[in-house]
């Protein structure tokens, strides 16, 4: 942690579901937007929300917290969509909230440990941040932060075993 | 810089698969006896261009590839070796090994192992043509022991002599003298010949160019200047002596008279001594004084040098006369070459996208001008413009179909080494035009049928030969436009579908009950179910029956379907019926349970406004409507979406279609809200297919409608029942 | 006023691949996709050199070179041949044709620039 300024190599936006911290890496970040109600698609998993457009483009929208197996989030003004890439295909993950980009150290990342949730392979890692206050300074204990792994989540890879 | 570079390699590897293309046809007209003039030249040209870029790109086993192949094809072009039929299919086989040298410069696949080839072709090249052993497929003699002409000619350098100056002969005289406290200066002496002047060429830069290498005129020399009247102003009559730094590179006082004439002196020594080089290029004299002390690998290197410049000096054996070629097969009309631009196709979808919208605007300004502002002049001119425009769009996007048929000449010899069935592949219509997202996604479900047919369809030459059949077996892939659709068939003279095997098969797999009665054609279908294959033993070529599967649900997708159609004994024939465009729809905007769809107006008949009574409850499951005494199925789109709809049946529409797989049905909708052409956006492209509908569309106010697909929908159970959907229920 | 060359070549990507380089050292650059589109541009722009490949469709290379020495008007102008192939019977039948040189493909941009510089200054 204390070597976390210096070799910081990784990019990582964070946000919460329920009481968790999630992060993912900038790299794959496409854009944040507000929430707003997509267009409901027939046939699919109840945690594929619909599809939104996004400039131009039809991309599904994804109940992140019901696709990792927990109740779906209730929708509040801060809900986001993050909108990401997967292996060349774009999806909207809903939130709960967007927290941070923070800079972290990718030896610092530890192996996932036995969390509750239902898929522990779409947990790529842990890590621990300094979270900043709403003052702007370092608080000291920091935070552990779950790291998704985004191929694992692939929805054409989960839709296949749904369908 | 680097990005201007790699924008122009993308150009480059598409000129490749256009050369490649070129090429394969080329040789596959010269496999069916078309050796013209043109033909060889329109082959030779297409590998020649391959290797001219890929030296420039630097991609340097396909340009030692092509650089072999070339020289062959150069001597067919030449009349030296003769185009005959096994000298053509080793050329198809190099072809081959070419098309996988350039997926490796893409980086798409390893570079492929051409060491024998190579030898193979250089052999052909030294020999004059193919020798009687190597008319099979049996490797090249040269292989072992490579003639030194062949050698030679596998090694792209332009260390010849040169009657445009002469060459270089690689004799590293530093080298030779060794280190011994810096080199003696180079003394360089030049008298330009008459033609240096005759072709525009200046002796005058070629000394200023040796100058700024360091060099300085220590001599003039005017010796062969005649009087002022005899003074012709077109011939060379100075010479030039100049002394050059010894640190300088020889090569770089070469490089300056690289274009002088033949007739030309040059002349390099060191200072105090002693290797002097003629211009004339037959008989190169390379006088190199070695140094005594110089070790003998050194000596050997410049015999080898010697050996290999004479070698190339002397005639090659084996030469005939030119043969008279080009009047026995009429000339191929000239390709009308127009000028061409390329564009990112990320911006002609960009300009298709917005001319959907421009086109959905069109429509909703038309319906919200009052009636009198309608039948105005200008508002049907411009609708017709639009129209245009789009029309000309989709153009742009059309390419014909070769581009997707241009795999299969291959896979079929591929196919054929391993089945070790000979099969002719014959092709009509592969000029046609296609949307060039079809073509695409037809590619691997094309691959598949093939596969299926040459695995599968034709039989074993001696099968063949005892059912009175040709011993090759026969593919013929065509492709013609009917309407907005395309038809895409492989039918082959096979043995056709075995259809109690099959049956059986069927039944084997719990794919449908012993009891079914099922008729010829339900049969055939059954080849598309998943999982289903009929091989006795599992071929690698068809693999492990994904295969017709899935160019069933990629045909689907695409917004088409599979016919299958087949005679025992004589054949089968694989029919794909695809949209001609995957992207413009014109469509009827209405509401299911509240929520916009699009549904295909080429499917519509006619709408109803149910009279109460007009929709009969027939079982719990089924609904018909009575349309003038006769009765239609009625589908609900809500329940199989499992939309909530508890709306009465006479506050809703009946929209009767017409689909290929169930004829006539009733599609009960809540209202219709518009009629509006739509830009199509796939689902998959970000999702997955969903079965029931043909993808996405944006409309005008930025939100989402889905497209309906309407066979998915009425589809009866029997085919529904091959479905993934319906395999896990 | 930059030095004009007319390079002549039927694939794209080595025109564009010329055009890049010879820019880059301050040359302007036309182009001709054939033999005959290069007559035709011959008469048009008047280059201070032209750059030709030989294998071309419609008018190749030889023809060009001869076509070009033959209108008497571009007498004084030096032609350079760039190519893959290195034959001595291609080289002495383009010098006989008319060429001023021969450069094989494939070209590094600063020997490229020397050649041109020894017959265009």
């Amino acid at each position: 942690m204390s070597n976390n300024d210096t070799v910081a190599d990784r990019k990582i936006v964070t946000f919460t579901l329920g009481k968790r911290i999630f992060g993912i890496d900038m790299t794959s970040l496409i854009e944040i937007r507000e929430w707003e109600e997509p267009t409901p698609l027939p046939n699919v998993p109840p945690f594929i929300k619909g599809v939104t457009n996004l400039r131009g483009n039809v991309i599904p929208v994804v109940g992140l917290s019901e696709r990792l197996g927990w109740e779906p989030s209730a929708i509040h003004p801060r809900s986001c969509i993050l909108v990401v890439s997967i292996a060349g295909k774009q999806a909207g993950f809903l939130v709960d909230e967007v927290t941070d980009i923070v800079a972290i150290n990718s030896q610092e990342v530890q192996p996932a440990p036995d969390v509750e949730i239902g898929e522990p392979s779409v947990i790529a890692g842990l890590v621990r941040i300094t979270a900043r206050g709403a003052d702007g300074t370092k608080s000291q204990e920091g935070q552990m932060v779950l790291l998704l792994d985004l191929d694992a989540l692939s929805l054409t890879k989960h839709l296949d075993l749904a369908a | 810089m680097s990005d201007e570079l790699d924008e122009i390699q993308a150009i480059f590897f598409e000129e490749c698969t256009e050369g490649l293309t070129v090429a394969e046809e080329g040789l596959s007209a010269m496999q069916n006896g078309d050796t013209s003039a043109d033909t060889i030249a329109s082959v030779f040209r297409a590998v020649h261009s391959i290797k001219g870029g890929a030296g420039a790109f630097g991609h340097v086993a396909l340009t030692h590839f092509a650089h072999s192949f070339e020289n062959l094809l150069d001597a067919v072009r030449g009349g030296k070796i003769e185009p005959t039929l096994p000298l053509v299919k080793v050329m198809l086989i190099a072809f081959d090994t070419l098309s996988d040298h350039v997926s490796a410069a893409t980086g798409q696949a390893d570079v492929p192992e051409d060491a024998d080839m190579i030898a193979r072709l250089d052999g052909i090249l030294v020999a004059g043509g193919l020798s009687d052993e190597d008319e099979g497929l049996a490797p090249a003699p040269s292989a072992q022991a490579p003639a030194p002409d062949a050698a030679k000619a596998s090694e792209p350098s332009a260390e010849d002599a040169d009657p445009f100056g002469f060459e270089p002969v690689t004799v590293d005289i530093a080298q030779l003298d060794g280190d011994k406290g810096g080199p003696a200066d180079w003394l360089v002496r030049f008298v330009p010949g008459n033609g240096d002047l005759a072709n525009a060429g200046e002796p005058l830069l070629v000394v200023r160019e040796v100058e700024t290498l360091g060099g300085e005129i220590i001599a003039v020399d005017l010796g062969d200047m005649p009087g002022l009247r005899d003074l012709d102003t077109e011939s060379a009559y100075f010479g030039w002596t100049l002394r050059v730094p010894g640190t300088v590179e020889e090569s770089a006082i070469r490089d300056c008279f690289d274009f002088v004439s033949p007739e030309a002196v040059v002349e390099i020594t060191r200072e105090e001594g002693a290797v002097a080089m003629a211009a004339a290029p037959e008989l190169p004299d390379v006088r190199a004084q070695v140094d005594p002390a110089g070790d003998l690998d050194q000596m050997l290197s410049v015999v080898q040098s010697i050996a290999e410049v004479t070698a190339v000096a002397s005639p090659s054996p084996g030469t005939d006369a030119p043969r008279d070629v080009g009047t026995k097969y009429p000339d191929k009309p000239s390709e009308a070459v127009s000028q061409t631009i390329r564009v990112d196709l990320a911006k002609l979808d960009m300009l298709l996208n917005l001319v959907g919208e421009l086109v959905i605007r069109n429509s909703i300004l038309s319906d919200r001008l009052s009636s009198a502002d309608q039948q105005r002049v200008e508002l049907p001119e411009l609708a017709r413009l639009t129209r245009q425009i789009q029309d000309n769009v989709m153009s742009l996007r059309a390419q014909p179909i070769r581009q997707a048929f241009s795999r299969v000449p291959r896979m079929l010899r591929d196919l054929g080494a391993e089945t070790g069935k000979n099969i002719n592949l014959e092709t009509i219509g592969d000029t046609t035009e296609v949307d060039k997202g079809v073509i695409e996604k037809i590619g691997d479900p094309l691959t598949h049928m093939i596969r299926n047919a040459a695995d599968h369809g034709i039989e074993s030459a001696e099968e063949r030969i005892a059912a009175g059949k040709s011993p090759d077996g026969t593919i013929r892939l065509s492709a013609e436009q009917k309407g907005a659709r395309i038809f895409v068939r492989v039918k082959d003279d096979g043995r056709g579908i075995n259809r109690e095997k099959v049956f059986a098969k069927a039944v084997e797999k719990g794919i449908v009950p012993a009891d079914a009665q099922l008729s010829n054609e339900e049969i055939d279908q059954l080849i598309c179910a998943p999982g289903f294959s009929t091989a006795d033993t599992i071929s690698n070529i068809s693999g492990r029956g994904v295969g017709m599967d899935v160019v069933r649900s990629n045909v689907e997708a695409l917004g088409g379907r599979v016919e299958i159609a087949s005679v025992p004994g004589e054949g089968t024939t694989f029919t794909m019926i695809l949209p001609l465009t995957l992207a413009i729809l014109d469509g009827m905007i209405v509401r299911l349970a509240g929520q916009r769809f699009v549904l295909p107006l080429a499917h519509v008949i006619e709408t109803i406004q149910p009279e109460p009574g007009q929709v009969k409850r027939t079982t719990p499951n089924n609904e018909v409507i009575d349309m003038r005494g006769e009765y239609l199925p009625i589908k609900r789109a809500t329940e199989i979406f499992g939309l909530n709809d508890d709306r009465p049946i006479e506050d809703s529409l009946v929209v009767i279609v017409e689909s290929d797989t169930a004829g006539q049905v009733g599609l009960v909708v809540d209202t219709i809200d518009d009629r509006r052409e739509v830009v199509i956006k796939s689902l998959d492209q970000n999702l997955h297919p969903i079965r029931g509908l043909g993808g996405a569309t944006i409309l005008g106010d930025g939100s989402i409608a889905l497209i309906l697909d309407i066979e998915a929908l009425v589809a009866s159970p029997t085919q529904t029942r091959f479905s993934p959907k319906g395999m896990a229920a | 006023m930059s030095k004009l060359i007319l390079t002549v070549d039927d694939s794209a990507s080595m025109r564009m691949l010329l055009k890049a380089s010879l820019t880059a050292q301050g040359y302007r650059i036309e182009s001709a996709n054939d033999g005959e589109h290069g007559l035709e541009r011959m008469h048009e722009v008047k280059p201070d050199l032209l750059i030709t490949d030989i294998n071309m469709p419609k008018m190749d290379g030889f023809e060009l070179i001869e076509a070009v020495r033959a209108e008497g008007g571009f007498k004084g102008t030096p032609i350079l041949v760039l190519s893959t192939e290195f034959s001595d019977e291609k080289k002495t039948r383009a010098r006989n044709a008319g060429a001023t040189g021969w450069i094989t493909k494939p070209f590094e941009a600063e020997k490229l620039g020397a050649a041109i510089r020894r017959v265009c200054p």
